[in-house]
Parts: structure tokens; sequence; C-alpha cells
């Protein structure tokens, strides 16, 4: 997208034109969940995160004319949220499941063997300092994520409704997003439904 | 080997997908502990750069899989924003230290018809009217949030904060407040400003130097501050508040204004000049609102009906007289 393009769609956004909202939910959403999703890892939290920096973006249409690189503040906005909800996953255990179960290492065993000696034994160390409890914690969050496999079967509905249903309640989501902020329904339907 | 160099390749082996079971327990507790922080912001700042400086689209790729790490160019590329990013941060360091307080300034400032918002560092928001000028600094790190209207009308609708009062200068005029809504015109070619308040508290003071005085009122909702530029002198009015705003919507407003400010509004608003045939006309008050869709011709219409005047347009001038 030019930048001339965008300053003419920054303009209308900002005096509320929603088409114009899409166009650049539409250039720029999959970049945003692409760069956030490596630090995430779960598509759930990652879809999320991007809704938010939406979201965002329409509450401050206002004052969009002064921002000098859209791009630049997307991904600001991105980075910030996708900092903080990693920062609250070492405290949610929910968020915590979520991302250990997304969590799909690559079978790369040369490299780990490169790894070897100080760096393994400076991970032993510090397991070892962890309290027996918070291990437990681990251990649970970990078999949490199989266990959303399990509702979605006892539910009859798919493992991602119930992943987007948990990553909804935990995050508080703005289910009166129209009322609060006076997005267009069309708008948010956009978002949770054009990715 | 160094802490921060293992702690380096653990966020590095969890980004790249090749922590195991144990590592990831580790990453989580010491994430836990605000130990990784720093070491993530880097990666995260690193991978926006990438993003924003290389210009990646993905027209043609899966968004699955990110590949482009393995580019020697962009990691040559990341490597130099990294090394001006790490330059950047200990010149930032080394400022912060130096208790560098210079503030930058910036200044927003409208033409005619158009009507701009901005928002403050703080999250208040302040709309421009036409012909205006804000000047503002995006950190309020002193006692108070100052800003100064240089010229215009604006309206300010400032965020709580009882610890930093926000303060509006217009020329020796202050306006401070706590957290409230309130109107500043002070347009430079009319001698009244005028403040008027639509929510909370505010308090204008006057300070004139010569002759010394100082003038001070409280306003609450509805109440407007007629403030004579040249005296210092304040009057107090009640006035209905919403009218008085909507300039925002473009509209305008005239609440018992004489024709010499009623015509300045007009000339700023639709870059005409406006004369008059005799000396009393300037003098006649006019009291009426208009929606935004209306044109000068509307409102000439209006003004001279009230007044039993006529005018005449020839190329950008308005000549009105006695009917």
């Amino acid at each position: 997208m030019d930048g001339l393009n965008e300053k003419f769609l920054l303009t209308q956004i900002s005096i509320g034109d929603d088409a114009a909202f899409s166009e650049i939910y539409t250039a720029y959403q999959p970049l945003l969940y692409r760069f956030v999703n490596r630090f995430l890892k779960s598509s759930a939290i990652s879809e999320e995160i991007c809704q938010d920096v939406f979201i965002k973006l329409w509450e401050k249409r206002q004052s969009l004319l002064y921002i000098e690189s859209l791009k630049s503040y997307l991904f600001t906005l991105a980075k910030n949220q996708a900092f903080n909800l990693l920062k609250r996953s070492s405290l949610d255990n929910n968020i915590k499941a979520e991302i250990l179960y997304s969590y799909i290492p690559n079978e790369n065993t040369i490299e780990d063997k490169l790894h070897a000696d100080e760096y393994m034994q400076y991970i032993e160390r510090v397991l070892n300092t962890l309290p027996l409890q918070s291990r437990e914690v681990f251990r649970l969050c970990r078999q949490l994520g199989k266990t959303y496999d399990e509702a979605a079967n006892d539910l009859g509905i798919s493992r991602n409704g119930v992943k987007k249903h948990m990553v909804r309640s935990m995050k508080v989501l703005k289910y009166n997003v129209q009322r609060d902020f006076g997005i267009p329904l069309s708008v948010i339907l956009a978002i949770v439904f054009g990715s | 080997m160094e802490e921060n160099l293992l702690l380096n390749q653990l966020v590095e082996r969890y980004i790249d997908n090749q922590a195991s079971e144990k590592e990831l327990e580790v990453f989580f507790f010491l994430l836990e502990q605000g130990k990784l922080d720093d070491m993530l912001m880097q990666y995260m700042d690193k991978d926006q750069q990438i993003y924003i400086t290389e210009n990646i689209s993905l027209a043609s790729q899966k968004p699955a899989k990110v590949k482009f790490i393995n580019n020697p160019r962009v990691i040559a590329a990341a490597a130099v924003v990294f090394v001006f990013l790490l330059a950047g941060f200990f010149l930032y360091k080394s400022k912060v230290l130096n208790q560098d307080t210079t503030i930058k300034y910036e200044q927003v400032s409208t033409h005619n018809g158009e009507i701009k918002s901005i928002e403050l560092s703080d999250g208040s928001i302040v709309f421009l009217n036409s012909n205006s000028t804000l000047k503002y600094t995006d950190d309020f790190n002193g006692d108070k949030r100052v800003v100064e209207l240089l010229e215009g009308e604006a309206y300010f609708d400032i965020k709580h904060d009882a610890a930093k009062p926000f303060v509006v200068k217009t020329g020796n005029i202050l306006t401070n407040v706590l957290g409230t809504s309130f109107n500043i015109r002070s347009i430079k070619y009319i001698n009244e400003v005028k403040i008027t308040v639509t929510k909370g508290k505010v308090s204008v003071q006057s300070n004139y130097a010569e002759p010394a005085r100082t003038s001070q009122v409280i306003l609450i909702p509805d109440e407007q501050a007629d403030i004579n530029r040249n005296t210092g002198n304040i009057i107090k009015n009640k006035v209905k508040s919403a009218d008085i705003l909507n300039w925002r919507e473009g509209g305008l407003y005239f609440d018992n204004e004489n024709f010499r400010d009623v015509s300045a509004i007009l000339e700023t608003k639709f870059g005409y000049t406006i004369k008059f045939a005799n000396d009393d006309i300037p003098n006649y008050r006019f009291t009426a609102g208009f929606k935004s869709t209306e044109n000068i011709m509307d409102i000439l219409n209006a003004l001279c009906l009230a007044n039993n005047l006529k005018y005449k347009i020839t190329n950008e001038t308005v000549l009105l007289k006695n009917r």
C-alpha cells in the first residue's frame, strides 16, 4: 500500500468510513498476525491480539491523521499487546496452557547437541530452584491444553471454538464494542470472520 | 558463559520453536520473574523493524511459516537495524542520565474550513476549529500539563488527573482545570476571548502587567467568561454551551455577538472579506445557530433579515448596508 493511498484511507477512517477500515484491515492483518504469532504460538491468541489492534485503531480513528506511518503504528500496537499478553501468560494458567499446547517443537537434534553443556546445565539449575508446587502447575497447564480437545468432543464443537471461547473469556473481550466504541457491527463481523 | 547469553539463547530457542519441555518450563518461570523482558522486547523490536523496512507482503505466501530469516539480506538488514537500535538505546539512556529536560513542542494548525482533533499523550482530546493553532508537547513531565492556544478556537476534553492540572495559555489568560471539557475562542482580531465550560469546573485567570492586575473567575457548566484582551477584564455570562460547540460539526453559533465579531468569524470560515456601508452596522448584535450544510449566503440572508439589512457580493467581498 503506497503512502498516498494510505493517507487517503486514514482520512476516510478518521471520519468513520468502515470500507476504508476494511481495506486497511485486509492489507495489514496477515502481516500483523504473522508478526505476533512468532511469539505467541497460538493462532487463537494471535488472532485476538490482531483484533485488539484493529479495535484500538478504530477507537483512535479521530487522531489517525497525525500518524506518520500507519505501518509503524500498527506494528507498535501489536508488539505491545503481544508482549503484554506473553507477560500475562506467565501468571495466567489458561493462556499458558494454550501457548504450550500450540507449541510444536522443531525436530532439530543436531542443533540440540550444539547446545549441550553449559546451557543445558543452566536450564537444569533453574529447574532445581523451582518450588515443587510451581512445577506441578506447569504440568497441569501442559495437560490443560489436551483437555480442550476433550471439552470440544463433549460439546460437539470444534477445538478452535473452545479455544476462542477460552481466550475470549480470559480477556474479557469487548462484546459491547458497538456500544463502547461506536464501531459498526459490519466492521466487527469483518474482523471476526474476515480472516 | 554470562547469564545474559544463556537467557538470550533460551528466548531465541523459544521463538524458533526449538525449546524442549524443560526449557519451556524455565522460559515461563523466568518470564514471570521479569528476567526475559528486555530480551523479548529486543527480538520483537528486531522483527518489527524488519517488517517495517523490508516491505514484506503476504500476497503469495502462507501466513503460517516464517521463512524470511533465512534470507542473508534480511539478516544483514536486521543486524544493521539492531546496531541502530542499540545505539539509539544508549543514546536514549545517556540522555535520561544527563537529565536532559529539553521539551519538544508540536504545533498543529488548521486552515479555512478545516477542523482537526488531536489526542494528547495523556489521553485528552482537543478539537481545533478552522484557522487555529495549538502548541503542545507530547510529554507532560512537569507538575502541570500546559498547552498553548496561539490562535483561534478549540474545544478541550481533558482527562482527569488531580496531580497534574491542565493549563491552557491564551496570551495573558490562563485556564486551569483538573479534568473537564471546555471551549476557548481567542481570535486575534476579536477583542474578547471567550471560555465556555461544558463539564466540570474551570478557573480562568488573566494576568496583565500594564496596568498590573490579576482577575480570576470560576466557571461551571454553561457559564462563559468573556475576557477583554486589552484590559484583562472578565465578565461572566450564562450560555447554552451545546450551541457554542456546534462548530465541531462544521456549524456556527452566534450568541448576541456584534457584527464586527460575526463578520470576522465568517471571514475566516468562508474566505470572504466583509465590509460595512456605515459605522453603525458593526455594533448591531446577532444571535443564531447554523448547521454545517449552510453556505455564507444562507447566513447573510439570516443576518440581513434580522437586522433589516441587505448585502451585495462582488468577487470575494461582501458589502452590508441598510435596506
